[in-house]
């Protein structure tokens, strides 16, 4: 009785060795599979996330952009994978203004900044508010500090240099933004394309924002009013950029790997408002 | 009883492998829904409040200017198709400075699915043979509000 145990035990244990295995195998299978498909979908969220940021990035600093006889133009120079722009670091409306500043009015329906403006890296750029517009530029000379306006109202004074002839057309209601140059550009690194800005006062490196992109894309391209291309900064009306995004990797490690690199790609046109 | 003990162990840890890869999964593909929605929603409100901009433009009544720097009037905007909103207000800045502020709404059944608000900084014209003010668009005065 106990010797017919004994050996059925064993063929139970044969079998169930074998049944094992054959349901591991295909657990493994199926984890392997289902870990390949995950891998595919994050990358490719990633690779669509780039191409959303590089829009995105290119439309914030772009759109607002302008060029005027007294200020000349916010694009400064261009070229196919780069270029450098006056970018709008806050604004606000003038209640006073001076020689040697000038006092916007604060308040949140008032003054919007994504930062405290800085001596040395940023400037102003007010317009006028007598006469026919023009917009001067004026240099950010001091820190900025808590003021109120001639009609009692709250304010934020900015030490600055007015030059004479321009502070008659200049006063309450006079538009002012905080100005910061930008280097918006595409280059390479580790063998891929990517997209960097760098603050050009401060003569930083570029820091990457989006990325990575192939080789392929036809990059920054420059076009004036009439669609024609235009290399001079004044006469650009339109910045078209062309990205063909891929993914990051050809997906996971080890036995989990994608068999190719997905992509995609990215073409935009941003007119800047202030050039129409 | 050592074997069942085993078996039992792996058919959960694989149950339970199986059930994370799957919820996040799932998970992932709402988060892409989610993304697209909310891009779409983005799209519409920015041109609702760029229509509502665009109103502004379509001549004012002098009398319903703001004077004072820091007043502020809404303009009707016309009611716009689907579930989308948009409003305008005149800010005064001060002096023929005015501010069009443009807000776009979209609304979905749990609220507000995106909100975007733009600027345009104008000059006010005097009144015309019509008896409207026009504005005129100021170089550099558009943005997006935050």
């Amino acid at each position: 009785m106990s010797l017919t145990r004994r050996g059925f035990a064993l063929v139970e244990l044969l079998v169930a060795t074998l049944v094992g295995a054959a349901l591991t195998m295909l657990v493994g299978r199926l984890l392997l599979e289902s870990a390949a498909v995950l891998r595919h979908r994050s990358e490719r969220m990633g690779l669509e996330h780039s191409v959303r940021v590089s829009v995105g990035a290119l439309r914030a600093m772009l759109e607002p952009l302008g060029v005027d006889s007294g200020s000349g133009a916010d694009l400064a120079a261009g070229g196919p994978s780069t270029f450098v722009a006056r970018i709008v670091r806050g604004s606000g409306a003038l209640c006073e203004a001076a020689l040697d500043r000038v006092l916007i009015r604060a308040g949140p329906a008032w003054w919007r900044g994504l930062r405290i403006p800085v001596k040395n890296r940023d400037s102003l750029i007010v317009a006028s508010v007598a006469g026919s517009e023009r917009w001067i530029v004026a240099p950010l000379t001091g820190n900025p500090a808590a003021g109120i306006c001639p009609d009692g109202s709250a304010a934020l004074v900015l030490p600055t240099a007015i030059a004479p002839s321009s502070l008659p057309s200049l006063g309450a209601g006079s538009p002012l933004q905080i100005i910061e140059p930008v280097e918006l550009r595409i280059y390479p690194s580790s063998g891929a394309i990517w997209l960097g800005l760098r603050l050009a006062a401060t003569g930083e490196a570029i820091q990457p924002l989006a990325g990575p992109f192939a080789a392929t894309g036809p990059g920054l391209g420059y076009q004036d009013l009439q669609g024609n291309p235009a290399l001079n900064g004044p006469l650009v009306a339109m910045v078209t950029m062309g990205l063909d995004g891929v993914t990051e990797r050809a997906g996971g490690v080890g036995v989990v790997r994608l068999g190719q690199v997905q992509s995609d790609s990215v073409r935009v046109a941003v007119s800047l408002r202030g050039r129409q | 009883m050592n074997r069942r003990g085993i078996a039992l162990l792996l058919a959960i840890a694989a149950l339970l492998g199986l059930g994370i890869v799957a919820s996040t999964g799932v998970a992932l593909g709402l988060r892409e829904i989610a993304l697209g929605r909310s891009a779409m929603a983005d799209a519409k409100a920015e041109a609702a409040a760029e229509a509502a901009v665009a109103q502004g433009f379509r001549g004012l009544q002098p009398g319903s200017i703001p004077f004072l720097p820091g007043d502020s009037v809404a303009i009707p905007v016309p009611p716009l198709p689907g579930a989308v909103v948009g409003r305008l207000m005149l800010h005064a800045l001060g002096g023929p400075i005015f501010a069009l502020r443009g807000t776009g709404q979209v609304m979905g059944p749990a609220g507000v699915l995106a909100t975007v608000r733009v600027e345009l900084l104008v000059r006010l014209n005097p009144a015309g043979p019509d008896s409207l003010m026009y504005p005129r668009a100021i170089t550099r005065g558009w943005r997006r509000i935050p």
